[in-house]
């Protein structure tokens, strides 16, 4: 038993939906085509690139004037404004408990965990540039039941300054001295700064 | 105090504690004016009385934050608006009370003032209806929450 012999003719199969081709319509060698192709795009890539390296590249956030001239896009001078911005109108805050009651402890020694705070209790001392991105962002303060109190607002550098001098003077608040255990820092504060 | 360890919960536990939580009222008070207002009156009231699931799965966690400073610079302007996060089924309330009123006023004014603000935050749900991944019916959520302030003895 031999099978036929491949048809270079047009073959269609016996569903309606489904055609075979062995050969192109007018029966040239595909290959041809193939090398014409692969021509065609390696010289329209080559073009593309001597373009491209005659002309003056510009990095993004930058953009030519129709007169010639490089400015800052719209979008990075907003940025650069936005941050300019956020250097002097930083916030100091301390984050208090907001109910009684055990709170996580990350200043605590002897390998405490949780720390009991009452209402107003401070957590936390702080500084922040901008609005986080959730306005209350999911416990994302460090841990739930947090009131978040701006106590001064300035330059990043002052609020810096401020928010060092409190984390550094808490152990002396009336609230630290009280406790058995005297903190060296707010529970909520894991370094001196 | 540190409390006894027999008593102190682990980090776990308060981890879980606050998992299984489903209402946040905070604020962003200037610290001049608490404990004048007192947010943390409205988030014990509120956890005693209303149980969120009742009102459907569209909104698992309620945030809200009351909002009171003087002046608000633009890169702190994003601390008020509302915004519902489908992926955890939770809106996130942040309403700004009128600053020199919560100066001048006293104990119950403020409070007043916060209730207000509390509603109107709630109705700002309404906003988020078309993103809901579950109903949630907040109309019956604000009732129930004017319910509690109606009792002049509510705090």
């Amino acid at each position: 038993m031999f099978a036929p012999p491949p048809s270079s003719k047009r073959v269609t199969s016996s569903r309606s939906d489904v055609q075979v081709f062995s050969d192109n319509e007018n029966g040239s060698s595909p290959n041809g085509s193939k090398w014409l192709l692969l021509l065609l795009l390696g010289a329209v890539l080559a073009s593309g690139y001597i373009i491209w390296n005659s002309s003056k590249k510009i990095a993004p956030g930058l953009i030519e004037t129709p007169d010639g001239e490089i400015v800052l896009s719209p979008e990075r001078e907003a940025k650069r404004d936005r941050e300019l911005e956020e250097i002097d109108n930083a916030i100091q805050y301390a984050l208090v408990a907001t109910i009684d009651g055990y709170y996580p402890c990350l200043s605590c020694p002897f390998g405490i965990k949780t720390i009991y705070l009452y209402k107003g209790n401070v957590w936390k001392y702080g500084v922040t540039r901008k609005g986080e991105a959730e306005r209350y962002p999911g416990g994302n303060y460090g841990a739930d039941n947090l009131l978040f109190l701006p106590m001064f607002e300035g330059t990043y550098s002052e609020c810096l300054k401020r928010e060092k001098t409190l984390i550094y003077n808490y152990p002396l608040l009336p609230e630290a001295i009280e406790r058995q255990v005297i903190l060296a820092r707010p529970p909520g504060n894991k370094y001196d700064s | 105090m540190i409390a006894d360890k027999e008593q102190r919960p682990t980090a776990e536990e308060l981890q879980l504690k606050s998992d299984e939580q489903t209402l946040f009222i905070s604020g962003r008070i200037w610290h001049e004016l608490y404990p004048k207002a007192d947010p943390g009156l409205f988030l014990e009231a509120l956890r005693r009385e209303i149980d969120l699931s009742k009102y459907g799965e569209g909104i698992a966690k309620f945030y809200f934050t009351f909002v009171i400073m003087e002046e608000l610079s633009p890169n702190f302007s994003n601390w008020v608006g509302s915004d519902y996060y489908p992926e955890k089924a939770s809106i996130d309330i942040g309403i700004r009370l009128p600053y020199q009123d919560v100066v001048d006023g006293d104990e119950k004014a403020v409070i007043k003032l916060m209730e207000k603000a509390l509603l109107e935050g709630i109705d700002t749900i309404a906003e988020h209806k078309q993103e809901f991944i579950a109903p949630f019916d907040y109309r019956a959520f604000k009732n129930d929450v004017e319910a509690i302030f109606e009792n002049p003895d509510w705090y």
